[in-house]
């Protein structure tokens, strides 16, 4: 079993696309492309050899802001982070259960951990849009933000493992 | 649960608020329920394109701390690395 992992395109078919959250199954279907068209986000796919998309993560430059602090307090504070926020990692249902969402996670942090060295950016940050899924996310290494348990972060210095080597 | 002591006022045709309640009645909640969830999730994809999220003071404040901290790599996302990947790029 192999898995080509390229940007979301014209040509990859993700009609059969089903994990277990249909709103992330429509939203690949439907708004993807259109998001990526635009810059907002990037799409990337796991495709089979025939086309069909079997698992995708979108990406996107985020922001942690600080609430507003008088101008005298926030004097020479630092009041935003910029990160990477995967906004989105769905697998195939058919593919649940073989450790394969740490491999498509380890791939959208890969492309993180590239952003971070090309462009800077401090945190991972995720959406989870589950309990399962903060727990999956807190098993490999994310730390809830206080307050707020379905946004996870991962400071992206640790991922300099990711990292492929140098050209 | 959050407190829902604020209102909103809202403009609507005849038309709007008869389609409203018909829906609102099939679900079996109220028109305001049926207004709201509608909203809400359509306020949370507008936000979500915003691209920022906004952290209390002490909160902010931490994470920048845990930026200093030496940074290490959870068990799971070293074994992640190593194992055979399916994934040709």
């Amino acid at each position: 079993m192999d898995f080509v992992c390229e940007v979301l395109a014209d040509g990859h078919d993700a009609s059969t696309f089903e994990s277990t959250q249909p709103t992330l199954d429509d939203w690949l279907r439907t708004s993807a492309r259109d998001s990526d068209g635009r810059n907002l986000t990037r799409t990337y796919v796991w495709r089979r050899g025939d086309n069909v998309v079997v698992a995708y993560y979108t990406l996107m430059p985020y922001f942690i802001e600080r609430e507003a602090l008088t101008k005298k307090q926030a004097r020479g504070l630092p009041d935003r982070i910029s990160c990477y926020l995967i906004a989105r990692l769905a697998l195939h249902q058919s593919l649940h259960g073989q450790r394969l969402g740490s491999q498509l996670l380890t791939s959208a942090l890969g492309r993180a951990a590239v952003g971070a060295r090309d462009l800077g950016g401090r945190f991972v940050i995720v959406d989870a849009i589950d309990d399962a899924a903060a727990s999956f996310y807190r098993h490999h290494g994310f730390a809830p933000i206080p307050g707020r348990p379905d946004r996870l972060v991962l400071p992206t210095r640790a991922l300099d493992p990711y990292l492929p080597p140098s050209p | 649960m959050e407190r829902k002591d604020k209102t909103l006022n809202l403009r609507v045709s005849d038309r709007q608020r008869t389609v409203y309640e018909r829906a609102a009645d099939l679900e079996g909640i109220s028109v305001s329920a049926l207004v709201t969830s509608a909203a809400d999730a359509r306020a949370d994809a507008v936000l979500h394109q915003h691209a920022s999220m906004t952290v209390p003071a002490d909160v902010f404040d931490d994470l920048l701390a845990a930026l200093d901290r030496p940074a290490v790599l959870a068990p799971a996302l070293e074994k992640a690395l190593v194992e055979p990947r399916f994934e040709n790029r």
